[in-house]
């Protein structure tokens, strides 16, 4: 059992540095700059990324706290920016639980995740049914995004303003398209409609909204796909 | 400590987005995976996700801004084009996507 589990980790982790996690080394890079323009020391910076783990509420953090905007308002602007974190986790999480339910182990879970690993982890799940080894895969997954998320963090704080620019681009480019294409790979046709719409929804909404966009867009969007979905699937078992 | 406290800030900061987090473990804990709550929290979770992904390609901010949309547009074209050609796999398409998106900024910078 115990080599089961360090072998799913440690295929999580290599699945993680093969492709996507080198995107987020990039958008990390491109964070740490952020921070260290903003004045931020490294190990604020540091401890924003793998505390938070998630880049709108970093970045939200940064620029505020160099605006010096009210403390509550840095504070509600971060949680509203991260909200997503919370239909991820739901998503997520039930899919890592075995039938000993919840444990603290769960909490660590839904910290590193992200939406990286909410997405390497529903394409995962049809492949490794056994919820334990699923979530020391997911662990893995996540560890490797973020040793390559401090790594970023810690080169981009350091070195952003010598990097040419073509090649972090490049770089950041990798993490979209990666996930983008992991959606599509996915059988499951209601899913692939809440992705599909989500992909016109969720912008249309950000340029309503930059700050309710994303949640307001994806609820709309995965709502609807749900509504037809199961319309037709009561219909036909009529 | 005052309320603007710079460390005061940063732990109040995390422990915002830990309880968004922790909330959904706790809910996630009354979840059955096969009930249609869960279905529908998948959908949304999912549109969040590729939207997220979408809003990146598509309005990007910071670096990426900085890259012409056509070469935004003809690497996800080229990327989603080899991944179906290839059968669904994404290494063909990540490779073909990059290429195309390297090659047209290039082009782009000329």
């Amino acid at each position: 059992m115990r080599a089961s589990a360090s072998s799913a980790f440690s295929v999580g982790f290599r699945d993680c540095v093969v492709a996507p996690g080198w995107g987020v080394f990039a958008a990390m890079a491109g964070f740490g700059s952020i921070a260290g323009e903003a004045g931020e020391s490294l190990w604020r910076a540091l401890a924003l990324m793998a505390g938070l783990w998630s880049m709108p509420g970093q970045v939200a953090f940064v620029e505020l706290s160099a605006e010096g905007a009210a403390g509550w308002t840095l504070i509600l602007a971060v949680t509203v920016a991260n909200l997503r974190m919370l239909p991820l986790t739901l998503g997520s999480i039930p899919l890592l639980r075995g039938a000993q339910g919840i444990g603290p182990r769960h909490f660590w879970l839904a910290q590193i995740n992200s939406v990286t690993g909410f997405v390497q982890l529903r394409d995962a799940a049809a492949r490794i049914t056994e919820p334990e080894r699923l979530a020391h895969y997911f662990e893995g997954f996540c560890v490797g995004t973020l040793v390559l998320g401090a790594l970023g963090t810690t080169i981009g704080h350091t070195l952003a303003s010598r990097l040419p620019d073509q090649g972090l681009r490049t770089l950041i480019f990798v993490t979209p398209l990666y996930l983008l294409l992991l959606t599509g790979r996915t059988r499951d046709p209601m899913m692939l409609s809440a992705a599909a719409l989500g992909c016109l929804a969720v912008p249309l909404a950000h340029l309503w909204s930059p700050g309710w966009g994303v949640v307001a867009g994806g609820l709309v969007a995965g709502t609807a796909a749900f509504a037809v979905h199961e319309a037709r699937r009561r219909r036909s078992q009529r | 400590m005052s309320a603007n406290d710079p460390l005061l800030l940063l732990v109040l900061a995390l422990a915002g987005t830990f309880l968004l987090r922790a909330a959904g473990v706790v809910g996630a804990g009354h979840l059955d995976q096969d009930s249609a709550l869960f279905r529908w929290v998948g959908c949304v979770a999912f549109a969040i996700a590729a939207g997220i992904m979408a809003k990146i390609l598509f309005l990007p901010s910071g670096v990426l801004a900085e890259a012409a949309p056509a070469a935004r547009l003809g690497g996800v074209a080229a990327g989603l084009a080899l991944f179906f050609a290839a059968g669904r796999r994404i290494l063909p398409g990540i490779a073909g996507g990059l290429a195309a998106f390297l090659a047209i900024d290039l082009l782009a910078a000329a």
